[in-house]
């Protein structure tokens, strides 16, 4: 989200690592096609699913590349709706790199 | 306590986590353990409605170092709840194109103003002189009425208010005219002739608590998305739920519909009085509520195309001149007057299978249903497209189903003020604001003395609307035209024929203020670079009656100033006794040899408010050049004529923190239900409802039948023309075909045509294509597959792009009552290039 229009005039990072979320909105009986259709791209993840609607999570090198991904979930039968929530992308090379989150008792704080 | 996780994990994480909360879906604990990270927090975020259509959806808007750097969808919006549409998302970018205006631009040749002149960089000075003895000059020699000014629905509550004081009020020219009348004039037609007052009794919330949605006219999956998800939703978790798809092709919202109509164009207005008939005819109308709420009238017919009156159609047309014409009726005639629209005839008119009409039919005549009916730009851009609007509240008011939860017939907009400006300050040529009009005496006299202006200073006469307004720039009859915020050379209908000649014609001095080089500004004399959107503070009213402010949050670029400058700093340059008749001079010296400035912006209103007011740590470019906070003093002068009349605006601070509000607010409510008994504070008690904007507090229900359009296909123009948008373009393209995202997505419009069609005419998809009319051609592609399938003999063409101009292809046949143009019908041939 942070960095997602750091680089208004296109001079995009090389090597860029972008997650994004997506709101699928689907009829009930499409989850076992969108489970088939992420089951073949590795890029897709799906997070939280509901009965006609699901979370998903969407890695990939370049912005590009989550537009392609969301115009083929919109593709498929059974599926209406596709939202980008939360879009994030930064160098590929710090993606593994440790944070350290302390807990609270009301959640987790950085 | 601590845990370790990477950062891809971290950002998955929070991602899912926000993710879910939108969708309403409960997280798996293995994504619990988020919250911001530390360097999001030195992002200043701040609240904004979007630029783009009339849902209103609210963003989130960060801004570094003075730039924007993400917008992202807010959470707390009521309207979308964190999500944005595609266009949305990338929104900060349409401020971030690479041939932003800078600087004034005039045609010159020699070092002075020449209409065959090229481009060339000048000072806001020299701008604004030469514009100014350009704007004299016809004053004196021709008068007002040849001084003209065509806006926006775009365009923040303010500046359109202060167009609106400077053309009527200052000039004295009624020729101001928003972009609105393209898309919204025939609703607003719609709602004073069945209502008396403009604008959706219901809301957005009707979304959650109806059992049927019928869209007429209207692709919401592509132009309305949030609101289409919103639909999506509520069908998909209630089976019961049932949406009813209309239109002249099939296109993407089919995929929801489980009641698919294609109908024959125009026959829209005979699916609506069959269905009429069918609630009267099987024993369903809401007799109670017929009875105490509403009247009958007959409309005239054969009113005329709104056409030039040469033209043949007019000639012809036996009540062109008086098309709003009516006597009142009864039930019985009413019910007489829809009776030969059966079920049968219905079939025959419209080719759509009788088993599907019966089932929308049954949607609204089932006392157990509660619908919504959803309608744009199909109903509005129809030659008879305030009577489609009427035909559908009838449905409403025959069966009672009207200002309950669920029960709403809602006429979405495709602007972001096209309400909130364009119609609720009455930015067009014979309206002042809240409802009222320049032809009665007694608003012309309440609207001069809010303004503090003499009696007489406001014309009688209506100015020319905005399909006019080509024609009379071509007939020499406006010789001083400003455009802003608009691209009227790529929208207004018929361009070859009527707009360019206009813009173009030596008589013709005509100004473009824009924040891109348009092809309406590269049609100009004189260009002024235009702020955009959070470059200034603004508001914007969306389409259920919500009110939104935002703050400044970034510098516009070079030179570029908001039109609220424009407009104010302009009238610096004219006195009173350059623009004033003398006698009313004579008789109110104390005006004598003042500015436009002074006597409309320094009256003692707009000048109330000092920057103090201003809320800290937010720039507002536009109080620092006046000294005082502008924006607030026009909203509460312009907040004068609603308040105690049903249009009732809260207090000017009050929007900086709410995420708007929905008017009448009275004693710090919004309202979301009108003209029903407590939920409106305007219902007396004991009426349950009441439609006060009518002086007998009844709605009208209308008997006006089916008429064929302007021009339909024949044995050379053989096919039907509708043009329309797509999803990742916002009209006329000039903001997100500069977004790489979307421009990649939809680069250029294509010819959307049946595959049998093609194959007929020796096509294939991919072709070189030129679709051509009567009027002009343009060149394009054939796309048979994707998004929009249409039947046979229709084509659909979008609009968005500037490379291929549609418009000089389509007819500017116009609703005779509503003046707004018919973009969906006319007749065409494509033919292989």
């Amino acid at each position: 989200m942070s960095d997602v229009h750091a680089s208004p005039k296109g001079n995009a990072m090389k090597d860029e690592y972008h997650i994004s979320s997506l709101v699928v909105l689907h009829r009930p009986d499409a989850t076992n096609t969108l489970k088939a259709f992420v089951d073949l791209h590795a890029a897709l993840d799906i997070a939280v699913q509901g009965e006609c609607r699901c979370v998903m999570v969407c890695e990939t090198a370049s912005q590009r590349a989550v537009m392609d991904h969301i115009d083929a979930l919109e593709a498929l039968p059974g599926v209406i709706n596709v939202s980008l929530i939360y879009h994030h992308v930064e160098p590929r090379a710090v993606m593994d790199d440790v944070v350290q989150i302390a807990t609270t008792s009301q959640g987790t704080a950085p | 306590m601590t845990m370790t996780l990477t950062r891809r994990e971290f950002i998955r994480n929070s991602a899912v986590a926000v993710a879910a909360n939108v969708a309403g879906l409960a997280l798996p604990a293995s994504a619990t353990n988020v919250l911001l990270e530390g360097d999001m927090t030195q992002l200043k975020w701040s609240k904004a409605p979007c630029r783009f259509c009339g849902t209103g959806c609210g963003v989130n808007v960060a801004v570094k170092d003075g730039r924007v750097v993400a917008t992202h969808g807010d959470q707390l919006a009521e309207v979308n709840r964190g999500i944005n549409c595609v266009k949305g998302y990338f929104l900060s970018k349409i401020m971030y194109g690479a041939d932003r205006l800078t600087a004034p631009l005039l045609r010159k040749k020699d070092g002075v103003y020449a209409k065959d002149g090229t481009f060339t960089e000048v000072s806001w000075d020299e701008a604004f002189d030469v514009m100014a003895a350009q704007f004299k000059r016809v004053l004196k020699e021709k008068g007002p009425e040849y001084v003209g000014m065509f806006g926006s629905g775009q365009w923040t509550v303010w500046e359109g208010y202060a167009a609106n004081k400077l053309l009527k009020g200052g000039f004295r020219s009624n020729t101001l005219d928003p972009n609105a009348r393209h898309c919204m004039a025939s609703a607003v037609m719609g709602f004073m002739r069945s209502f008396g007052m403009d604008e959706p009794m219901g809301c957005y919330d009707d979304i959650e608590a109806t059992d049927a949605f019928v869209l007429w006219g209207s692709n919401m999956a592509e132009m309305h998305p949030i609101l289409w998800t919103r639909v999506t939703d509520r069908r998909l978790s209630n089976p019961n739920v049932k949406v009813a798809v209309l239109s002249t092709f099939e296109h993407r919202s089919f995929e929801l519909a489980d009641i698919p109509i294609v109908f024959t164009p125009q026959t829209d207005l005979v699916i609506l009085n069959y269905i009429a008939n069918h609630i009267i005819q099987t024993g369903r109308v809401n007799k109670d509520f017929v009875n105490k709420h509403t009247t009958f009238k007959r409309g005239v017919t054969d009113i005329g195309y709104g056409l030039r009156p040469d033209n043949p159609l007019e000639e012809k047309a036996k009540n062109a001149k008086d098309p709003t014409a009516s006597e009142p009726i009864d039930f019985e005639q009413f019910a007489a007057f829809v009776k030969p629209y059966t079920l049968k005839k219905a079939v025959e008119m419209t080719g759509v299978e009788k088993g599907w009409l019966e089932k929308v039919a049954e949607l609204y005549a089932d006392p157990n249903t509660k619908v919504v009916s959803f309608w744009t730009m199909g109903f509005n851009q129809h030659t008879r497209g305030v009577w489609a609007n009427n035909m559908v509240y009838n449905l409403h008011l025959l069966t009672g189903k009207i200002s309950t939860p669920g029960n709403s017939p809602f006429s979405l907009t495709g602007q972001p003020s096209a309400c909130g400006t364009a119609r609720e300050v009455g930015v067009f040529s014979h309206r002042l604001p809240a409802d009222m009009v320049v032809t009665n005496p007694e608003h012309r006299k309440h609207a001069e003395e809010i303004w503090k202006i003499p009696h007489g200073i406001i014309q009688p006469k209506p100015g020319y609307h905005a399909v006019q307004q080509n024609r009379m720039l071509r007939d020499g009859k406006i010789n001083a035209y400003w455009v802003l915020c608009n691209n009227n050379v790529q929208a207004g209908a018929n361009l070859m024929q009527e707009t360019y000649l206009g813009y173009r014609d030596p008589r013709n001095f005509v100004v473009v203020s824009d924040a891109y080089p348009t092809v309406t500004a590269q049609s100009a004399d004189l260009i002024l670079p235009a702020a955009m959107w959070v470059e200034k503070e603004g508001a914007y009213g969306n389409a259920e009656r919500r009110t939104q402010f935002w703050h400044q949050l970034v510098k516009a670029p070079g030179q570029a100033r908001s039109d609220l400058w424009q407009l104010m700093e302009f009238s610096k340059r004219f006195t009173t006794d350059e623009c004033w008749p003398a006698e009313i001079l004579a008789a109110n010296p104390q005006f004598k040899g003042k500015t436009l400035f002074e006597v409309l912006f320094k009256n003692g209103n707009v000048d109330k408010f000092p920057t103090s007011e201003m809320e800290a740590g937010y720039d507002n470019d536009e109080a620092a050049a006046f000294g005082f906070y502008v924006q607030k003093g026009l909203f509460e002068e312009y907040a004068a004529f609603g308040r105690g009349h049903g249009h009732d605006l809260a207090p000017f601070d009050d929007y900086h923190k709410a995420r708007g509000l929905r008017w009448p607010v009275v004693d710090g409510k919004e309202t979301r239900w009108r003209y029903r008994e407590g939920s409106d504070p305007y219902v007396k008690a004991g009426t349950e409802f009441q439609f006060y904007g009518n002086p007998d507090g009844r709605a009208v229900i209308w008997a006006l039948p089916y008429e064929p359009p302007a021009e339909m296909p024949d044995k050379e123009y053989d096919l039907w023309l509708s043009t329309g948008r797509v999803l990742e373009h916002w009209h006329s393209g000039s903001m997100t075909m500069r977004v790489p995202e979307l421009y990649r997505a939809f680069p250029e419009a294509v010819v959307f045509m049946n595959p049998d069609d093609a194959r007929s005419r020796g096509l294939k998809r991919g072709d070189e294509v030129k679709v051509i009319s009567r009027r002009g051609e343009m060149r394009s592609r054939v796309e048979t597959r994707g998004r929009n399938r249409p039947p046979q003999g229709l084509v659909f063409v979008p609009w968005f792009d500037a490379g291929q101009l549609i418009n000089k292809v389509t007819l500017d046949a116009t609703d005779p009552i509503s003046k707004q143009t018919d973009y969906k019908k006319c007749a065409v041939k494509v033919v292989a290039v």
